[in-house]
């Protein structure tokens, strides 16, 4: 017995670092990545959101947040704290939404249109996805993102965001 | 008699119980709307020429209410162990619908008109016009429902799953083509939509009714696409 609570005593550590340890919700894949985002997919509530190669070389460091270590990793050695895109894109990927959403609304001019009409969408969707008469609010959000995304990957990525409006329960 | 023994006899009785009826009433707590992604490739410069609607007619292809029907099933009942599998058929109705078919399917048709037809839509005077008539939408959804019941002296065990789907939405409609008056073509078009299988112990099933609602909704973007298709081919 005494063997047994030992060896519980040695794995709770590990659990409980890999449950601290989540993979982040929101995940930044660049245009023309060679690697497709299914890559990074780890479960079914994960979202995408794909940033054109201009964007993707000012936000490089938010690319490689896949894990709430590489968030809080990004956070002790985050230097440019003023560029509006980088903290709307850095509140969301740490499921901040007000934050991010006041930032948006503050910034909407300077952000581009492409990520601008998506993160509209993606924060209603995180606001209202539970509210079923919204649905079809929010899949013509989503239409309207997917005409400007300027990546191949959106036809998927945007489908499975009218999966998720649908099926959420 | 012992409790255990009521407990054992009353989960035989209702072993497997609970078919059509309480399936039914699960599909109908849930609802959605109709509505799809429109991915088809944008015309952005469309050809000379003009297009308008006609007519579309929806008939009442779609029955009121969700319904569920046994097809076929057993039930084993030989003591200590109990097996049963049910096959169900369910057919979605439109009270599971939060928008009304058919202006659904006029509105997205004249959108796929607009978004990928090689000729510019219009509302009014059109040398071109067409006229839709929406005939039958079938639809093919399947649940089953497998279970067992084991019972030892003083443990019963009991294990209950369903396999629902895929749900195939297949909508048919006649589409007649006319130019200046004259008949461009008569054809019937179909429209067929189809989505993955839910199961597992934990599924619920109401999600079943929204996987027939995006089945539906597949199937009528394509059949809209399909129309589209064969009027860019004039």
């Amino acid at each position: 017995m005494e063997r047994f609570i030992q060896q519980l005593l040695l794995i709770f550590p590990l659990l409980l670092l890999s449950a601290c340890n989540a993979p982040a919700r929101y995940i930044l894949v660049s245009e023309g990545s060679a690697e497709s985002y299914r890559t990074y997919r780890e479960n079914a509530d994960q979202r995408f959101v794909c940033l054109a190669q201009a964007d993707a070389r000012n936000n490089s460091g938010l690319l490689a947040l896949r894990k709430q270590s590489d968030i809080e990793e990004y956070e002790r050695t985050r230097t440019d704290r003023h560029d509006p895109v980088e903290r709307i894109l850095f509140h969301l990927i740490r499921k901040d939404y007000s934050k991010a959403r006041d930032v948006l609304q503050q910034h909407d001019a300077i952000v581009p249109q492409y990520l601008r009409t998506l993160l509209h969408a993606d924060l209603a969707y995180e606001a209202d996805a539970r509210n079923p008469a919204k649905a079809a609010q929010l899949i013509k959000q989503y239409q309207d993102a997917f005409d400007i995304q300027p990546c191949a990957i959106s036809r998927e990525i945007i489908n499975l965001r009218i999966r998720q409006v649908r099926y959420l329960r | 008699m012992k409790p255990i023994w009521f407990v054992a006899l009353g989960v035989m009785l209702c072993a497997g119980c609970g078919g059509a009826p309480a399936l039914e009433n699960l599909l109908q707590t849930k609802n959605g709307p109709l509505g799809y992604l429109y991915d088809s490739e944008k015309v952005s410069e469309k050809q000379t020429g003009t297009v308008r609607i006609g007519s579309v007619i929806v008939e009442d292809v779609l029955p009121q209410t969700t319904s569920v029907t046994e097809q076929s099933g057993f039930m084993l009942p030989l003591l200590v162990v109990n097996v049963w599998k049910y096959d169900y058929h369910s057919q979605l109705g439109h009270s599971q619908l939060t928008n009304d078919y058919k202006t659904f399917i006029k509105d997205s048709f004249v959108e796929e008109l607009k978004r990928s037809g090689k000729f510019s839509y219009v509302d009014d005077q059109s040398a071109m016009e067409i006229d839709l008539k929406i005939k039958t939408i079938s639809m093919t959804a399947p649940i089953r429902k497998t279970g067992n019941v084991i019972f030892l002296l003083y443990a019963v065990s009991f294990s209950q799953s369903y396999y629902a789907g895929p749900a195939e939405a297949l909508i048919t409609a006649d589409a007649v083509l006319k130019k200046d008056g004259t008949e461009v073509f008569t054809q019937q078009f179909t429209g067929v939509g189809k989505t993955g299988v839910l199961q597992g112990r934990n599924l619920d099933i109401a999600d079943f009714t929204t996987a027939m609602i995006e089945a539906l909704s597949l199937s009528v973007k394509n059949l809209h696409e399909n129309i589209v298709r064969e009027i860019n081919k004039i």
